[in-house]
C-alpha cells in the first residue's frame, strides 16, 4: 500500500498513483496528495494501474476529494483500473462524475 | 616408425629394394602379389606401396585401386615398379590410381627423393584432413548451437499472432539472429504494450539482449506497469548487462484498452508517424538516448501521451529500413520513406516494402535488420484478456474464522482471506470484487456491530476524518469483541457464500433497508453488496450477514 503524486511541470496535470489496497487507512495520505494542486487548474488524473483492492471508503475519498477541489481544477480522471476496480467503478455510478479511461 | 610396403613377385627385386629402403631408415614389409599385398595392407597400415605390374594371381593394375579404397580418406603413396617404358602402360598406371613410377634398376637417390616427398605429401594430406574433420566438427556444433539458440529465439521473441489485428509487421533479418526485437503483450486492464528495438550490429552479438529484455518487458506488463517504469528498468538491466559499445533504440508503448490513448518512451530511434483516419499525418522525434547507455540518475523517462481515434495509425521503424544501401551505395533514407508515407493514400508495411525493392533492387544484400510495424488504433475487445479456467481442484470449502479481541486491533484480515481464497479455481479474477464485498461486510460487522459507531458523523464537515479518527479510539478502547467469518466455496455451481457475525447488540435491518434508498456517502457499502451480490441476508438479529456471490465468467467485461 502506497501512494505517489505528481504534478506536471506545467502545473496542468496532478496524477495521484495508488498501489496495493485503496481504503481507509489510506483517508489522510490521500486527502494530503490533493491538498496543493497549484493556480493552474490541472487535470486530475487517479491512476489506479496498481490498484488490486478498494472499498467503500475509497469511494467516499474520492467523491470528498471531487467536493474539495471541484472549482479549482479542470476535471478529474480515473484511468488504467483493472477490468474489477472498473467494475465497482461503473456499479457505484462513478462513470457519471468521473471520467474512466 | 614409417613403414612401407613393398609388393613384387620376384625376389630379387624385393630384397634389392628393402635394402636400399632399410638403409634409408624405413621400416619395410613385403607382399608377393596383389592379394597378399591388400592383406598386408590391412593388418599392418604401411605409409607407400611399391607395387610391380606384372604379377600372378592380381596384377598391380588391378591391386592399385583395392589399395586407394582400403586407405580411404588418407593419402597412401603408390609407387609403381617398372620395367617398361612405353607411354601406354605408364598412363593406366596412372588411370588405376598410381602415384609415381620407379623404373628398373633402382637407383638409389632416385628411390630416396621419391619417397621422401610422398611421405611428405601424405603428412600434409594427414594433417589438413584432420584440421578438416576439426573444422567439420566445429562447424556441426556450431550449427547445432545456432539451431537450438534460433528455435529458443524463435519461440520467445517471436511477435505474437494473436495482435495481428493491431500491428501489421514486416521482420527481416540481415543474419540468422536478428538484433531488432518486437514483442507485444497484453496487460491485465486489457492495454496492448509494444516493445521495438535495435540493438547495436546485427547477429548473434546483437541478438543477446534480446531474452533478458523479453523476460522484463513481459513480467512488467503482467503487472500492468507504466511506460515510463518499463523503460527505467530495462535501461537499467541493458546498463548493466551489455559491453559498453552496445545498446538498444527503442520504442516502447502502450496503447489502453480503448484504443484512444498512447504512451509512449522513444528513444534512439528514428522518426516515428502519426498516420490520422483523417488524413492528416506526421512525424515524432525521439526525446531520449537509447536504451543501456545512461546510469539511473541520468536517465529521463518522460513519457509522451498521444490521443488518438479508432483508425488512426502510428509507424515505428528501424534504421535498417532507411540504411538499406542500392547498388550505388546510396541509402533508402527518411526523405523517401516520409515521401512513400505521405504520398500514398492508406500506405502498409507492403506499401514501403515495395518501395524499398523498387529503391534498391531484390537482389542488392541487406545490411542490417529491417523492421517496420504498423499500430492500428482500435480497442482491444476482452476475449483476448480471457484467462484460462482452471478444472481441476473441485472440492467443496469451508472455511471458519474468529477474530476476537486483541486480533481486532490489530490484523486487518480481509486482504490475507481474499489473498487465500484466491487459489481456489474461477475466485483469481473476482479477488478485488470479492475484497469489496468482504471489507464492507467486516467493517460493518466491526464498525457498528462490535464498536457501535454510527454512520451519521461522515455527513459533517470534514466527517469522514472524524469518523475514522473515532474508530481509531474506538477500537483502542475495546474490551469485548468478536467477528467470525464463515466461507463456503461450491465449485460445481461457482457459488461462493459469506457470512459475517458480529458480537454486537444487532440492528433493525428490516427498518434500515428502507432507508437504504439515500444518496448519503456511508450507504454506498451496502449499497454495493446488493448489486455485486446475487443474494443478502441478514440473521440473529442483525448481527449476521450473509451473501452468495456467483463466479460467473462474464462478470468482468470492459
Amino acid at each position: 500500500m502506497s501512494l505517489n503524486k505528481h504534478l506536471s511541470q506545467d502545473g496542468k496535470q496532478l496524477t495521484i498513483q495508488i498501489k496495493g489496497k485503496f481504503d481507509f487507512n489510506m483517508v489522510q495520505m490521500f486527502r494530503d496528495a490533493y491538498e496543493d494542486v497549484g493556480e493552474n487548474r490541472p487535470t486530475v488524473v487517479i491512476d489506479l494501474r496498481e490498484t488490486d483492492y478498494m472499498d467503500s471508503s475509497a469511494l467516499g475519498m474520492l467523491l470528498n476529494m471531487q467536493k474539495t477541489l471541484d472549482n479549482k481544477v479542470d476535471g478529474f480522471r480515473i484511468s488504467n483500473c483493472q477490468p474489477q476496480i472498473k467494475k465497482i467503478l461503473q456499479i457505484s455510478r462513478f462513470d457519471k462524475k468521473f471520467s474512466i479511461d | 616408425m614409417t613403414q612401407i610396403l613393398v609388393v613384387d613377385d620376384q625376389e630379387i627385386n624385393r630384397t634389392l629394394l628393402m635394402h636400399l629402403l632399410m638403409e634409408q631408415g624405413y621400416e619395410v614389409i613385403q607382399a608377393e602379389n596383389g592379394e597378399e599385398a591388400l592383406a598386408m595392407y590391412e593388418s599392418h597400415q604401411p605409409d607407400c606401396v611399391m607395387l610391380d605390374i606384372m604379377m600372378p594371381v592380381m596384377d598391380g593394375y588391378e591391386t592399385a585401386p583395392k589399395l586407394k579404397e582400403l586407405a580411404g580418406d588418407a593419402y597412401l603413396p603408390i609407387i609403381f615398379i617398372t620395367a617398361l617404358d612405353d607411354q601406354n602402360s605408364l598412363e593406366y598406371c596412372l588411370d588405376v590410381g598410381g602415384d609415381d613410377f620407379l623404373t628398373k634398376p633402382f637407383e638409389r637417390v632416385i628411390l630416396q627423393a621419391k619417397v621422401k616427398a610422398h611421405l611428405r605429401s601424405r603428412e600434409l594430406y594427414s594433417k589438413i584432413l584432420k584440421q578438416k574433420k576439426q573444422l567439420e566438427y566445429h562447424q556441426r556444433l556450431i550449427n547445432r548451437e545456432h539451431e537450438i539458440v534460433e528455435h529458443i529465439y524463435d519461440n520467445a521473441l517471436r511477435l505474437d499472432a494473436t495482435y495481428k489485428e493491431w500491428i501489421d509487421a514486416y521482420i527481416s533479418s540481415a543474419d540468422t539472429f536478428n538484433g531488432d526485437l518486437a514483442i507485444a503483450d497484453i496487460s491485465p486492464f486489457g492495454s496492448l504494450y509494444i516493445f521495438l528495438g535495435d540493438f547495436t550490429g546485427h547477429g548473434l552479438a546483437a541478438a543477446v539482449g534480446a531474452l533478458p529484455l523479453s523476460k522484463v518487458f513481459h513480467d512488467m506488463v503482467a503487472k500492468g506497469l507504466t511506460v515510463a517504469d518499463i523503460s527505467l528498468e530495462i535501461n537499467g538491466m541493458l546498463r548493466n548487462l551489455l559491453p559498453d559499445n552496445m545498446f538498444c533504440a527503442a520504442c516502447i508503448l502502450e496503447m489502453s484498452h480503448t484504443g484512444k490513448t498512447i504512451s509512449m518512451w522513444l528513444g534512439g530511434l528514428p522518426d516515428v508517424y502519426l498516420l490520422s483516419k483523417s488524413g492528416k499525418k506526421h512525424a515524432i522525434e525521439s526525446a531520449h538516448m537509447a536504451l543501456g547507455v545512461l546510469e539511473d540518475y541520468e536517465f529521463n523517462s518522460d513519457v509522451m501521451t498521444l490521443q488518438v481515434e479508432p483508425g488512426d495509425r502510428l509507424v515505428v521503424h528501424t534504421d535498417g529500413l532507411t540504411e538499406q544501401e542500392n547498388a550505388e551505395g546510396e541509402y533508402y533514407g527518411e526523405e523517401r520513406l516520409h515521401d512513400c508515407l505521405f504520398n500514398h493514400e492508406y500506405p502498409t508495411t507492403n506499401t514501403i516494402i515495395d518501395n524499398l525493392h523498387e529503391f534498391c533492387g531484390t537482389n542488392n544484400e541487406q545490411q542490417d535488420d529491417i523492421t517496420c510495424i504498423f499500430l492500428n488504433c482500435k480497442p482491444i475487445h476482452s476475449d483476448i484478456t480471457t484467462l484460462k479456467e482452471q478444472d481441476q481442484f473441485l472440492l467443496t470449502m469451508e472455511m471458519n474464522i474468529a477474530i476476537e479481541n486483541e486480533e481486532l486491533k490489530e490484523l486487518d484480515p480481509v486482504k490475507q482471506l481474499v489473498e487465500m481464497m484466491s487459489a481456489l479455481p474461477f475466485v483469481e479474477r473476482h479477488r478485488s470484487i470479492i475484497f469489496l464485498i468482504l471489507s464492507e461486510m467486516y467493517n460493518n460487522a466491526l464498525e457498528h456491530g462490535v464498536l457501535g459507531l454510527s454512520s451519521s458523523v461522515k455527513d459533517e464537515e470534514d466527517g469522514f476524518i472524524r469518523y475514522y479518527e473515532m474508530r481509531t479510539e474506538a477500537l483502542e478502547n475495546m474490551k469485548d469483541g468478536r467477528v467470525d467469518i464463515d466461507i463456503h466455496f461450491y465449485p460445481q455451481d461457482k457459488i461462493l457464500k459469506i457470512g459475517v457475525t458480529d458480537s454486537g447488540a444487532g440492528f433493525d435491518f428490516e427498518k434500515k433497508l428502507t432507508e437504504k434508498k439515500s444518496e448519503a456517502l456511508h450507504g454506498r457499502g451496502l449499497d454495493l453488496i446488493h448489486r455485486l451480490t446475487k443474494h443478502v441476508g441478514y440473521e440473529l438479529g442483525g448481527r449476521r450477514m450473509v451473501v452468495e456471490y456467483h463466479l460467473l465468467s462474464d462478470v468482468v467485461k470492459y
